[in-house]
């Protein structure tokens, strides 16, 4: 009786983990989709989310975001998403990223977020006496991965810029605060610390190009994106556009050709009468 | 012996030739790569404006200028520009005008500059500015004026710039050309720091012989409300001078 009881309850208990093991697969991922991880602060345009499940709805304000959400942004496309742990991610025009990753435990927090196109500035939070965040945003060629700063990360593809002959797809990455690591998807190896003021670009599967002044380089930022009217691929030439080289690298140019024809007149200005 | 050096001559002609065929793709493949959409309008279109103002002092003279540019893109590559500038001009006591040397002295000469042209970019972060133009008022001259500037180790710390600008003034035959050689000290979030050297070279017309000046120069570039402010002091042909040019630019795509 003591055996059979004893059988009974081991079939029992075999049967619970079976069934709880059920409801984890079934479930588990539902479970992970409904984690909420933050919520949009301000949209303007045209800005969609896409639910784990396949759901898709427009975003606004206030809207949450989920573990696992896919945001899409239309050409005219702007969205700011704050998360829980008040790191702020602000969405540019024609973008589209997931929000893999996001937990907060024992004040640690971990973000992972890819980047599928567009460009996506981040501003991770640094609370005071929390433990360090690991914010990384992964690109189809390039991973960025951050502690504590603020930075533009984009990715182009099907573009051809001048000087990277024979590649057509870049992550630019430019940091106003902190640092980034910027390194290949594929491998670490040959990764760049871009501090801030500086931007970086890695071009297909090479290593990361070393560090330029920010808005020297060509590199796509968020304010390039929205000066460019929300059409990111209109700035690149491969799409009948061009690198806009007027916008961000004659800048410190016009410090010596816009700014100085002034030419004073020859200092031997005639004779002493 | 002629027969042969015929023959030699014609070998080394289908030699280039052939040499030039099987170069041909590759020049066109470098200036596609080099020149993307080099035949293509840009889009969007590019609007730029930009005013600017400034002064020179020196022993014996002192200048104010101030004046707007505003320049459209064409091609990603080729852009057209006008430009109009106000001077005002001081000059020292007991020396001539130095816009017609020979008509007398002036205390104070105003006039305008209108000036167009094209700018064309070689390469990114190098431009060539040509242009040419007309003064009015207190000055009668036709100018024509070329403006190179170049940035190079983009992908660094500290970036290079070297430009030159010059101009030709028809009026008194004086060829003005100003050199500068600066680096981006500091790159910041908001802001850039600039430093270098510079200076002036003055030939031809009334000058019996080549003048100019030179001393290190500071600059200041905000990035957010995309004005820059740069400064200048030395010594040359004009003693001890000093020299001050602030920028704004506005930025529009069509």
């Amino acid at each position: 009786m003591r055996r059979d009881r004893s059988h009974y309850g081991a079939g029992f208990g075999a049967e619970l983990l079976f069934i709880g093991g059920l409801l984890l697969l079934v479930f588990g991922p539902a479970a992970q989709a409904q984690t909420v991880a933050g919520s949009f602060e301000s949209v303007s345009g045209q800005v969609q989310i896409q639910r784990l499940g396949g759901a898709t709805i427009g975003a606004a304000a206030g809207v949450g975001v989920n573990v696992g959400d896919r945001i899409v942004t239309g050409v005219n496309g702007h969205a700011v998403i704050v998360l829980n742990d008040q790191s702020r991610l602000e969405l540019g025009p024609s973008s589209s990223i997931t929000l893999d990753q996001f937990t907060v435990a024992g004040g640690a927090g971990s973000t992972r977020v890819s980047l599928f196109s567009g460009v996506l500035r981040s501003l991770v939070n640094s609370a005071s006496g929390a433990a360090r965040t690991d914010y990384q945003v992964h690109t189809p060629n390039a991973v960025a991965a951050v502690r504590g700063t603020k930075f533009d990360i984009a990715f182009t593809e099907n573009t051809i810029r001048p000087g990277y002959q024979g590649c057509e797809q870049y992550t630019d990455v430019s940091v106003y605060q902190g640092t980034v690591n910027l390194s290949l998807a594929a491998t670490p190896n040959g990764s760049v610390d871009i501090s801030a003021g500086y931007e970086s670009t890695l071009p297909c599967d090479h290593p990361p190009i070393t560090p330029g002044p920010l808005a020297m380089t060509g590199a796509v930022s968020l304010d390039s994106a929205n000066a460019g009217g929300g059409n990111i691929a209109a700035l690149a030439p491969a799409s009948g556009g061009a690198p806009v080289p007027a916008c961000p690298v004659c800048v410190p140019m016009t410090t010596t050709t816009v700014t100085t024809p002034p030419h004073p007149p020859p200092p031997n200005v005639g004779v002493v009468h | 012996m002629a027969k042969n050096a015929i023959s030699r001559v014609g070998t080394m002609v289908a030699f280039a030739v052939a040499l030039s065929a099987l170069a041909a793709p590759a020049r066109a493949q470098w200036f596609d790569d080099t020149y993307p959409g080099f035949f293509s309008l840009q889009t969007p279109g590019l609007f730029q404006t930009t005013i600017f103002g400034g002064g020179f002092v020196s022993d014996k003279y002192g200048v104010l200028q101030e004046g707007v540019q505003a320049e459209q893109s064409v091609t990603p590559y080729i852009g057209f520009f006008g430009r109009a500038t106000g001077y005002q001009l001081w000059i020292g006591q007991g020396y001539e005008s130095p816009l017609a040397p020979g008509s007398g002295s002036f205390p104070r000469l105003n006039f305008g500059r209108f000036q167009g042209g094209a700018d064309f970019t070689l390469y990114p972060g190098t431009h060539l500015y040509v242009s040419g133009g007309h003064d009015v008022a207190d000055s009668d001259a036709s100018v024509i004026e070329g403006d190179f500037s170049s940035w190079i180790f983009l992908h660094s710390q500290h970036p290079l710039n070297g430009s030159f600008s010059s101009i030709h003034d028809f009026q008194n035959g004086v060829t003005s050309t100003e050199i500068d050689l600066q680096t981006i000290l500091l790159s910041r979030e908001k802001y850039m720091i600039l430093g270098g050297i510079g200076g002036a070279m003055y030939f031809g017309g009334f000058l019996t012989q080549g003048q100019g000046q030179g001393g290190p120069d500071l600059g200041f570039y905000y990035r957010p409300w995309k004005i820059g402010v740069s400064a200048q002091a030395g010594y040359g042909n004009a003693h001890q001078y000093g020299q001050i040019s602030m920028y704004k630019q506005f930025s529009w795509f069509e």
